[in-house]
């Protein structure tokens, strides 16, 4: 392909923002909900045991490609294992978990919009304006995204642990206990079934041959699970230390309803607007990394020369589908049911399988491979 | 019955003030680009003389009638113009016109010719070249050399060269100090150049370019006569303006001389501050119809090859008739000329251009512009003042700071206020909100209606300002002032906020040290502007998500506009805050010099607290 973001060359540190940007949005979404429902008073426990479960299958997955493929990405590990016609089929799959993600995303953030910042514009508006604005930001590449994690890192940093310890006032720590909450088995079932959240382990298999330095890929994984699983941790625990877990498995958008609570004096009140900013650049970033990601794979399986032409197009298709939900009920329960609960075969099953599936078939010599090549 | 005479006047037809308005269109061809059609101004073909000859007889014929042949096109056209009145021509006119059209039909010497040994084909290509005697610009001064025996001539340009230069330096050594014996007639230059001419910068030519190119330079070239070579003695001496005060870039501490309308005195001045024999100038020139020199500066074994390189490609591409100012050049070299972020930094401080050659960057100098530009640069740099390295780091840090604010406030202040207003009053405390709809009772616009109407009479003021004569500015200022903020309250039509919110914006966008940025962060404020009408800050995340992955591919010259931040590429502390500048020791990666490191890891030796510093750097740096 001759397109340049087949050359892309990223950094590490912009590959962890981007990678830690892309999972934490999760925390502003219906997760903190979800796993409060699951879990109740031990719902901050969940992102932790679902990091260690995706982390195990990251670093078992990493080895592989280090070890038989090494500076190969899932297509060309599945190319290599069950010919072209199997790749294509994965890439256009994988590809088409993206696009209904991103779109599950931006009918949540959409609807976010529409009932905290715009209550009077219609979702038709607010849509398009996110759909031209990850279209705009996806058209400019892989480089140009993880350079703007990079950039909004800091935010998304200083916002999150400055919106647990603006709410320190309202902290009870007592309405965390039973330590335990529903339950340990809840505890990880619930784990088990939002492993998913943490897609950077699909996201790394894919973008693997674009890292400056394959050899710190490992890192970058360990880095971007680890963090926002802390973060995520952190602010479930904040939340249910305000509200109890009876009434969070209630609320769709805790960052609003936490922030919405800040009050430090007349002067310092009343911030949720502030983190219009926080919210409204990290979704953009996480659904601009996921259409580029859907655009790139059917590139990828479909032979397609370059992608940038097929991105107007995707964003209009994922505008399209994001409004195919009657509610933002609807879209949440999709969301939870398919795209987590069931999407963890796509994220970890489809990249284990086939590292596995190489693997058994080519027993050594990935370097050596890569290195004649 | 006696008609008056101003009567007649009034109902008599005089077509000869028709015939004699000059009408431009009458002797330009409708497609000057069309080669089949013919164009006046120019006769590049093989058969000029006779097409030339041709067209003097449709202007005979138009004018005086004398000549009855012409081209069927043109007459087919004067036909359909209806016809022209026929006049006859005074004898001294057509004398004068004969002449003319024999010095027209007299074609120039090309560039590449070689010089003629005569002295009368010298003066008769001369005229040609140079347009003489119509050319009062250009002087030539014939004498002869050695106590009349050789003859020859001096060229020079009027007021570009220095008068004194030429009679001390040239004329009177040649005419009266001189004593020649008769020789080989094509040696005479040798004496001449060796012990004859004392001016310290002489060049042997024998081409006509190189004496076109000296004299239109300010030099005087002098011919003699059996010689097939001429001599170009240096006597530039035009007048500019002295090295004086720098007027956009302005420092408290720092050296206070800025470039001016010499090109020689720029570079001179480059490397006054800038002591080295690796720093190289390399001179190019552009444009066609007027020379303009181009420098291209550098230093040797420090500055990434393949850039020098990449700046000459991008210059010697350049092909236009005249090159007047490097903020033309800056236009023509970018990368992305289409967006509103400078890529390249222009300066006119002397100090700033030979520190940024220090660090690896190339420095253009354009003619006679006070400006030099600096390639590549990078948008921190751009929000950097000279005086952050003169002062302590401290200061410069808070220097900087509080520049990092400006440029955000200029940016989103009056765009914040429209959305907080209009959308978010819920942040504003209750007593300020209240405030503020009191003070907005009065006045019957929408806010975004209100803060576009100051903002552009702050836009106004400020461009009338930079064309409002020194003698009547402060008057100017003080109306401005008394007109946007008090009366315009008074009188209802804002509120008393609102003055205060347009001018910090104001004072900010005037705290943005580059130019260029601050143009650019004056048009996208009223973008954001705008959005934040409709949207609030919904669209101001969005707008700002879109302009931060612009600016994060964009590249000048080959490096990324965010380096060192994203993509992150080890340097000196250097970018947010000014580091302490005896632990800078290293350059920025992103230039790619030939030496990475610009001082030693430990430059105080004696101090305990920074040997300790400097270590733990080094280590850290090893590590990564």
């Amino acid at each position: 392909m001759a397109n340049s973001d087949m050359k892309a060359r990223i950094g590490t540190r912009e590959l962890i923002a981007m990678m830690t940007l892309f999972v934490s949005t999760d925390t502003f979404l219906s997760f903190p909900q979800h796993a409060t429902a699951m879990a109740l008073e031990a719902a901050w426990m969940v992102p932790l045991l679902a990091a260690i479960i995706a982390l195990a299958i990251f670093l078992y997955v990493d080895s592989m490609l280090r070890k038989h493929f090494y500076g190969m990405d899932i297509v060309e590990v599945t190319v290599d294992t069950l010919g072209s016609v199997a790749g294509s089929v994965l890439a256009v799959i994988i590809g088409l978990y993206f696009l209904l993600e991103t779109a599950g995303v931006m009918r949540q953030f959409s609807e976010h919009v529409t009932t905290t910042v715009l209550p009077n514009t219609p979702i038709l508006v607010v849509g398009s304006m996110y759909t031209i604005t990850i279209g705009y930001i996806a058209y400019h590449g892989l480089e140009g995204i993880c350079r703007i994690a990079h950039l909004l890192m800091p935010i998304l940093l200083v916002g999150a642990i400055g919106l647990c310890l603006l709410t320190a006032k309202w902290w009870h720590p007592l309405m965390l206990l039973p330590i335990f909450g529903a339950g340990v088995n809840h505890i990880l079932f619930a784990a088990a079934s939002d492993a998913a959240v943490f897609m950077n382990v699909l996201l790394l298999c894919i973008v693997y041959p674009h890292a400056h330095n394959a050899r710190s890929l490992r890192w970058v994984g360990i880095w971007s699970i680890v963090v926002p699983a802390f973060l995520m941790a952190g602010f479930i625990a904040t939340y249910n230390m305000v509200f109890p877990a009876i009434e969070t498995q209630l609320s769709a958008f805790p960052l609003f309803q936490l922030a919405r609570i800040i009050y430090l004096g007349r002067f310092v009140q009343r911030m949720e607007s502030i983190f219009i900013f926080l919210w409204v650049t990290v979704a953009i970033v996480r659904m601009g990394m996921s259409l580029w990601a859907a655009a790139y794979l059917f590139a990828r399986g479909l032979h397609w020369p370059t992608t940038r032409p097929a991105i107007p197009a995707l964003a209009l298709l994922c505008f399209a589908l994001s409004l195919l939900p009657a509610d933002v009920g609807q879209a949440v329960n999709l969301v939870e049911t398919y795209l987590i609960a069931w999407g963890a075969a796509v994220v970890f099953g489809l990249p284990v399988l086939m590292v596995t599936l190489g693997s058994l078939r080519r027993r050594g010599g990935g370097k050596e491979r890569f290195g004649r090549a | 019955m006696q008609i008056p005479a101003w009567i007649q006047a009034l109902f008599r037809v005089d077509d000869s003030l028709l015939a004699e308005q000059f009408v431009l269109t009458d002797e330009v061809v409708e497609d000057s680009n069309d080669p089949s059609k013919e164009n006046p101004t120019t006769e590049p073909s093989a058969d000029a003389a006779d097409a030339k000859a041709q067209r003097a007889g449709e202007q005979d014929q138009d004018r005086g009638g004398e000549s009855e042949e012409g081209s069927p096109v043109r007459r087919g056209q004067q036909d359909a113009r209806g016809p022209r009145p026929v006049r006859p021509v005074a004898i001294e006119d057509y004398v004068q016109q004969a002449q003319r059209e024999e010095d027209t039909t007299r074609q120039p010497p090309g560039q590449d010719d070689r010089l003629p040994a005569e002295l009368a084909e010298v003066k008769r290509e001369l005229s040609a070249l140079f347009h003489l005697p119509a050319n009062k610009d250009v002087i030539v001064r014939e004498f002869v050399v050695g106590r009349g025996r050789w003859p020859a001539l001096a060229v020079f340009i009027d007021g570009m060269a220095d008068k004194m230069v030429i009679n001390t330096h040239i004329l009177q050594p040649l005419m009266f100090l001189s004593e020649v014996a008769e020789d080989d007639t094509s040696r005479r230059m040798e004496p001449i150049t060796q012990a004859l001419l004392p001016g310290n910068q002489i060049q042997l030519v024998e081409t006509w370019q190189g004496v076109v190119s000296g004299v239109v330079a300010g030099s005087t070239v002098v011919f003699v006569d059996g010689c097939r070579q001429a001599v170009v003695v240096e006597s530039k001496g035009w007048e500019h303006r002295s090295v004086n005060l720098p007027r956009t870039e302005q420092v408290v501490r720092g050296p206070h001389n800025a470039f001016t309308e010499s090109f020689r005195a720029n570079t001179g001045l480059v490397r006054a501050f800038l002591r080295s024999e690796r720093l190289v100038t390399e001179i190019l020139s552009v444009g066609r119809v007027g020379k303009t020199d181009v420098a291209v500066m550098y230093i040797e074994g420090l500055t990434n090859k393949s850039l020098v390189a990449e700046v000459k490609r991008r210059i010697q591409a350049i092909d236009v008739d005249y090159l007047p100012d490097s903020g033309l050049l800056e236009q023509f070299i970018e990368d992305n000329p289409g967006s509103l972020i400078p890529q390249v930094l222009a300066t006119e401080r002397p100090d700033r251009i030979a520190h940024m050659l220090s660090e690896g960057h190339v420095a253009i100098l354009v003619g006679q512009s006070p400006y030099a530009l600096a390639v590549p640069v990078v948008l921190w740099t751009m929000v950097q003042s000279p005086e952050d390295a003169f002062l302590r780091f401290p200061f410069g840090t808070f220097g900087r700071i509080i520049r990092w604010v400006a440029l955000l406030a200029a940016f989103l202040l009056p765009a914040c206020y429209v959305a907080i207003t209009n959308y978010h009053s819920e942040m504003i405390p209750t007593d300020l909100m209240l405030a503020i709809a009191a003070s907005r009772e009065r006045v019957p616009f929408a806010v975004i209606m209100e803060v576009i109407m100051m903002e552009f009479a702050i836009e106004l003021i400020r461009e009338a300002g930079i064309r409002i004569p020194n003698a009547v500015g402060p008057t100017i200022g003080i109306v401005g002032a008394l007109i946007i903020g008090q009366a315009a309250v008074e009188a209802g039509l804002v509120s008393p906020l609102l003055v205060i919110v347009v001018a910090v914006t104001a004072l900010c966008s005037f705290a943005i040290p580059d130019y260029g940025l601050s143009y650019a962060v004056r048009i996208l404020r009223f973008v954001f502007l705008i959005c934040a009408a409709f949207f609030g800050f919904y669209a101001i995340a969005l707008l700002m998500c879109m302009l931060m992955v612009r600016l994060a591919v964009m590249k000048s010259f080959g490096v990324p506009l965010l380096s060192p931040i994203t993509p992150v590429t080890p340097s000196s502390r250097d970018v947010w805050v000014r580091g302490q500048t005896y632990s800078m020791d290293q350059r920025p990666s992103y230039l790619r010099t030939q030496m990475q490191q610009r001082q030693e890891p430990i430059t105080r030796p004696w101090s305990p607290y920074t040997r300790k510093a400097a270590r733990r750097n080094l280590f850290r740096r090893r590590n990564k």
